[in-house]
């Protein structure tokens, strides 16, 4: 890997200015294919059988009347699969198919593969599985509580311990207890987070292709098309090399394909057997019981603070809701509390977090991971305690700004941070000073903060080998190819290797192709999670045309006889610094560098700063080579007649590093804070109680009973880039897809407060959540604009006085 | 109850097509795994989404949900009928431009209700536009960089149109 | 529920061209015919293979059935006219603008193309126990999960339950029942006209319907009466979301005022009942006189009264209130 120092912005032709991505055109016209539209010669279907018991022993299965059926090629069950799976190699556990229990409604319980969709699901049919089902555990403090006296929705690691208990993380920095008793403000409020789901408009699809003969392909709508291959040869007992991954286009992931699914077995195992290939798409259903969504999480938080409003003490306890299996629920237990510490200093932390399993799909990594849910609790306590010192809620935030090049209280490594810029942008974008406090009853904004990190410093297997890797070959013609295996979701890092490319080699950008997710000939990228793409898929990039760029410099300035430094590649021609008049096309370049140094390529991979983390069991957790920060204002109006909150315009502002194209930055920063707004105001992945008849059926999998927000629903976004040139991002890039998503949600809540004097401290603030809490606000005398910060004279129009509001 | 195939006559984009399926098969099964017009997605299957919408009769259109024996004797056009040999429809070309299509699932579908749009207005107001997507789900942009494409597609038809009165 | 859904099971398909021949084909096949009009509801029940007809009679090759014609007095809506029609139809626009509003807040721009009026005031109810199969007392079965006392019940009813408590899901029903329409329905044999207000039924009259339509009956066309053209008109519907999602609580009301003094007025809610519920009391509360702010707010606390909250349906009561206030409160 080679560094070099960036370039300053002047020297940059192509990065940085507006570009269309290199597979708009294809997604445009309806040529890009995703995995359901590829149909292979003699494709056979597959249909999962899925429990309808939440937690249930497997007595028996009998398939041997579905095998019967003429037209059903074959037919699988947990014996098939005996080896259980899971992304995060400590705690793989999960069976493609259930052996001998199910944890959930929905778990897979069997497989078919039939000539087509409507016979497999007939097949189904006549599977007969024999269940004795067990009590469950769908509450996750009845998790915590349990004694053992009904069987563990997972058998206990150490004899005598509770099997519910998925991870506990308790870890202190300073004497927090000591330090807050000496605050002179201490909040302290109850969170609660309700789970939420991807929703990606694309439902999970795999196809399994055996060759007969040793060979196995998969092509999946995966966001780790590495870990699948990895997971696929160790759970199916094959060699590594003789499996291929493909990756088609994936519509959505959002972090909800970002582990290996019962399905991408099944098409493997179906497929050995039937020596067909075998695809399945999951139903909508489906994919919401899939789920690895936001864990709902029951949060305490305490917080001191000076009179002066500088932040003293944080303590947060917090219970994560984690459903019937691992997924990342290790690291998602860490990033509850390790992700916090930044952007306000403080002295001293605690987080205690516990993860428990429950007979509920499983909870995993949705955009934001970890800390979407305790950031929108922290928020709320900062906008709590900066009322309480009579501060504005952005100088409360200035105040405890923990600056660039410096260390937060847990140990992590901070470099470039434009927190203040981001404040002071939507602070002056959203005219607030015109309107905090100031704005009639029933309108109010909101501000939060918010940090996220640019990849994680380690993999998700112990290793010492590149995050990312990127090989690039240079053509006679001009062309330049690049082979990468990072999975794009729709982010569009295929594009950002090829700007790359183009800017690295002169080319313009249409002579760049990128050769795509493909195990077979692409360089291991670890997959799209964790906001890691652009950081270290980018400095992969620049690391492979560098080499080239400095073969081609060196050969024409052999040809001209001067200083390989001295000449240029830029929009198609190679010139002379000293005289750009002199001047050749690139092709020429490129032929003169091939006739030097032979066939023309190279490899450029990255690898993550090691030991930059605090010395602490779980330190490395939470480490990053760089952190983005982000600030959002919320504007909002609340009907109080009706519960109804309308968000009219959220102010993004977001320190990306540098935006490398600015047009995918604001497509980031837009979309992660619609996702933000869509949990706020309406998503709820939730699950039948016993009393509620059938204990554990979730609620609403359908796009229609999940509400996810339609362009009618939709706030005005505006979009403020802010750049801090990050020292060891490509060209000073961070990452723009997750952390513009945190502070929506409490820049929210801080609105509805400031409109009518409504704490909302549990999502979602749909109509009726809304009605409650502006109910017992109206009994407790609360309801009413709160006072102006100082205690500085309220304006007429904002005084509480309007209760009314003519109909719409 | 065994499933009766029958033949289905078709006419996407232009073209009469015939198709044998089923006779309970939606337009959506018809057009993706009969005539391989893939372009339409199944997101939900169910009305939920809108990623299946086509345009019949002018009108945009749930393929997902519309039984494929109403579509006989109706113009059906899809994603791949938008553009010509002209090049790509004004939208596509301002979708990509715009970077209006994040992941792309929902695009062809979008595409279609805002093609509908621009044939009776090329000049919507954002509220137009946000109104006649309402039946599209997006789960990637937030929307606003689709509703700057559709605009500038409408100004570029604009232009276009007055271009070719004032040629005349 | 975690079985494999979403796609639809076969059946044998009709396609009538003449409502006599419909009539025929439906009372053929009896309980096993299913009517398919716009197809969404429909498809939805066929894709969660909740419903498997045996067969199909579809309703949109019938000429008969479709358009908006001008009566003598007032207007008749084909049963299988599209709400789009409806809401570009131009006396609807500016006679009737409470259909055109209601029929506007239908779903979405796709399902307002596809959907039919008299499809939409057909459909079954969207209660999540019912939708999803279960064996309850609209199903056949011998109880209702949701008014079960910790059951999921934040959509449910407010007011005339009997032993169901799932309600209409309808946006155009209750302005049909304030513009006093009349619901033309054929069966084999005889023709009705019912009042619209009569042609939605609750429970306590048949728990496995919503609407007068029997086994071999066919909604085929519905009047609007010149009545109440051109009177003051409010339509409101809280949702969730600003489009596909279902009312939670919908006001329909028109209103003959000279000044701000109400001569008539009919009032109508949905969202809070297994059907439309027409305000009696509010009616005659406000019927004369002169609207001002205490009127309004009597109205919306009349507009309530007798009425039951379930777990999680309580924010109804305040919602209905707050709804029938600004109602009569936009006639000041």
């Amino acid at each position: 890997m080679i560094r070099k120092p960036h370039k300053d912005k002047s020297d940059l032709t192509l990065i940085g200015t507006p570009m269309r991505k290199i597979e708009g055109l294809d997604k445009a016209t309806g040529r890009a294919l995703f995995t359901d539209d590829i149909v292979l010669p003699g494709m056979l279907h597959g249909k999962i059988l899925r429990s309808p018991h939440p937690h249930a022993r497997i007595v028996a299965i009998d398939v041997s009347e579905a095998e019967a059926l003429e037209g059903v090629h074959a037919v699988i069950t947990g014996g098939d699969i005996p080896i259980k799976y899971g992304i995060i190699p400590w705690t793989a556990d999960e069976y493609p198919l259930c052996i001998d229990r199910v944890r959930y409604i929905g778990d897979a319980v069997a497989a078919v593969a039939a000539v087509d969709e409507d016979l497999a699901i007939r097949a189904l049919e006549f599977i007969h599985v024999e269940y004795e089902e067990l009590p469950a555990f769908l509450d996750p403090y009845e998790s915590l509580a349990a004694d053992g006296s009904t069987p563990y929705v997972h058998e206990p690691k150490k004899e005598g311990g509770n099997g519910n208990v998925t991870k506990q993380v308790c870890l202190e920095f300073g004497e927090v207890d000591d330090v807050m008793a000496g605050s002179d403000i201490v909040v302290e409020g109850e969170y609660f987070f309700e789970g939420s789901t991807h929703a990606a408009i694309e439902p999970h699809c795999a196809i399994g292709l055996w060759d007969g003969v040793g060979k196995l392909t998969v092509w999946s709508a995966t966001q780790v098309p590495h870990y699948l291959h990895r997971e696929l040869a160790r759970v199916l007992e094959l060699d590594p090399a003789r499996i291929r991954v493909i990756q088609p286009l994936v519509g959505g992931a959002f972090g909800g394909k970002s582990e290996p699914f019962d399905l991408e077995f099944c098409v493997a195992k179906l497929s050995m057997l039937a020596a067909r290939p075998v695809k399945i798409l999951y139903t909508r259903e489906e994919v919401f019981y899939a789920h690895r969504g936001r864990h709902p999480f029951h949060m305490n938080y305490r917080m001191g603070c000076t009179e002066e409003g500088k932040l003293t003490s944080v303590n947060a306890e917090i219970v994560l809701d984690g459903g019937a299996y691992a997924s990342f629920g290790l690291v998602t237990t860490y990033y509850a509390g390790q992700l916090l510490c930044a952007p306000y200093s403080m002295s001293a932390y605690r987080f205690d977090s516990t993860r428990v399993y429950t007979n509920k799909p499983a909870c995993g990594p949705k955009r934001g991971h970890g800390s979407v849910q305790p950031r929108f609790a922290f928020e709320v306590q900062i906008d709590k305690l900066a009322e309480r010192v009579d501060l504005d809620p952005f100088e409360f935030r200035r105040r405890n700004f923990i600056g660039s090049n410096t260390r937060t209280v847990n140990q992590l490594r901070i470099t470039s941070n434009g927190f203040l810029e981001c404040l002071e942008s939507v602070e002056r974008a959203s005219r607030w000073r015109r309107k905090f406090r100031q704005l009639p009853f029933g309108r109010g904004v909101g501000v939060a903060g918010s940090t996220y990190i640019s990849g994680t410093n380690y993999p998700i297997y112990p290793n010492d080998m590149p995050h990312s890797g990127v090989q690039m070959q240079v053509d006679r013609s001009g062309r330049v190819s690049v082979f990468s295996g990072a999975s794009e979701i729709g982010q569009g890092c295929d594009s950002m290797v090829a700007y790359i490319a183009a800017e690295e080699l002169g080319v313009p950008l249409e002579y760049v192709r990128v050769l795509r997710g493909d195990t077979d000939f692409t360089p291991v990228d670890l997959g799209a999670y964790s906001s890691r793409v652009t950081f270290m898929l980018g400095n992969a990039a620049i690391d492979a045309a560098t080499k080239l760029r400095e073969m081609v410099q060196q050969a024409v300035a052999g040809e001209w006889k001067i200083e390989a430094n001295e000449v240029l590649l830029a929009g198609g021609i190679a010139m002379w610094a000293s005289d750009t008049e002199r001047q050749m096309p690139i092709r020429e370049a490129f032929n003169l560098a091939e006739a030097r140094f032979g066939t023309l390529g190279a490899t450029g991979w990255y690898n993550t700063p090691k030991d930059v983390h605090g010395d602490y069991r779980g330190g490395t957790i939470g480490a990053s080579p760089a952190y983005s920060f982000t600030a959002h204002v919320a504007e909002v109006e609340v009907d109080v007649e009706t519960g109804v909150v309308e968000v009219e315009k959220i102010w993004v502002a977001h320190d990306c590093g540098r935006a490398l194209n600015p047009v995918l930055v604001e497509g980031q920063m837009e979309g992660s804070a619609y996702m933000g707004f869509g949990e706020a105001l309406m998503e709820e992945q939730i699950f039948k109680s016993p009393e509620q008849g059938r204990a554990g059926l979730h609620n609403a999998p359908s796009l229609l009973d999940y509400r996810i927000p339609t362009s009618l629903d939709t706030p005005e976004f505006e979009s403020l880039i802010v750049e801090s040139i990050d020292p060891e991002g490509p060209y000073g890039a961070k990452e723009a897809g997750e952390g513009p998503l945190h502070p929506s949600i409490p820049a929210i809540a801080n609105a509805i407060y400031d409109a009518i004097g409504v704490r909302m401290d549990k999502l979602p603030f749909s109509p009726p959540n809304m009605w409650r809490a502006i109910e017992e606000a109206r009994e407790v005398g609360a309801l009413g604009k709160p006072a102006f910060p100082g205690g500085l004279p309220v304006t007429p129009e904002a005084a509480p006085a309007r209760s009314m509001s003519s109909g719409s | 109850m065994p499933a009766v195939t029958q033949i289905v006559r078709l006419t996407v984009n232009g073209d009469l097509r015939e198709v044998g399926v089923p006779m309970h098969f939606t337009l959506l099964e018809a057009l993706r795994y009969g005539l391989g017009l893939t372009g339409s997605k199944q997101g939900c299957d169910k009305g939920d989404c809108g990623a299946c919408t086509v345009i019949l009769d002018g009108r945009p259109t749930l393929s997902c949900i519309t039984p494929v024996f109403e579509a006989e004797g109706h113009a059906i056009v899809t994603v791949e009928g938008l553009a010509d040999v002209e090049g790509p429809h004004p939208l596509q070309d301002a979708f990509d431009l715009h970077g209006a299509a994040q992941c792309g699932f929902c695009t062809p579908g979008i595409l279609c209700s805002a093609a509908v749009l621009l044939e009776k207005t090329t000049s919507p107001s954002r509220t137009e536009i946000k109104e006649a997507l309402s039946g599209n789900l997006c789960r990637c942009t937030g929307y606003s960089k689709i509703y700057d494409a559709v605009a500038s597609a409408g100004q570029r038809l604009q232009v276009e149109a007055q271009l070719g009165e004032s040629g005349r | 529920m975690a079985i494999i859904r979403d796609m639809i099971p076969a059946f044998e398909l009709f396609q009538p061209t003449t409502v006599e021949d419909a009539l025929v084909l439906l009372a053929e096949h009896g309980q096993g015919a299913w009517v398919l009009a716009g197809g969404l509801d429909s498809y939805d029940w066929f894709k969660d293979r909740i419903k498997r007809p045996e067969a199909v009679i579809d309703l949109g090759g019938i000429d008969e059935l479709t358009g908006i014609s001008d009566a003598q007095d007032g207007l008749e809506i084909g049963a299988m006219t599209t709400l789009t029609e409806i809401v570009r139809h131009e006396r609807v626009r500016s006679e009737y603008t409470l259909l055109a509003d209601a029929a506007e807040h239908v779903a979405t721009p796709q399902i307002r193309n596809q959907g039919t009026l008299g499809g939409n005031i057909s459909q079954d109810t969207r209660c999540w126990y019912y939708r999803s199969g279960w064996p309850c007392y609209r199903a056949g079965g011998n109880t209702c999960y949701a008014a079960a006392p910790q059951a999921m019940n934040r959509e449910h009813a407010i007011m005339g339950t009997s032993r169901c408590v799932a309600v209409s899901p309808s946006d155009t029903a209750h302005a049909l029942v304030a513009l006093d329409a009349k619901m033309i329905v054929r069966g084999r044999r005889s023709s009705n006209v019912y009042d619209a207000e009569d042609f939605f039924i609750g429970p306590a009259t048949d728990i496995t319907r919503m609407t007068v339509l029997e086994s071999g009956d066919l909604l085929t066309q519905i009047n609007i009466p010149g009545e109440w053209a051109n009177a003051h008109f409010y339509y409101e519907k809280v949702r969730d979301r600003g489009s596909w999602d279902f009312q939670l609580v919908s006001v329909a009301a028109a209103f003959k005022t000279s000044g701000n003094t109400i001569d008539d007025a009919r009032i109508v809610v949905n969202g809070v009942a297994p059907f439309p519920v027409r305000l009696d009391a509010v009616e005659r509360l406000v019927r004369g006189t002169s609207v001002d702010e205490a009127v309004a707010i009597e109205a919306g606390e009349i507009a309530i009264q007798g009425s039951h909250a379930l777990k999680y349906n309580e924010y109804k009561q305040p919602m209905m209130s707050n709804l029938v206030r600004r109602a009569v409160r936009s006639v000041a």
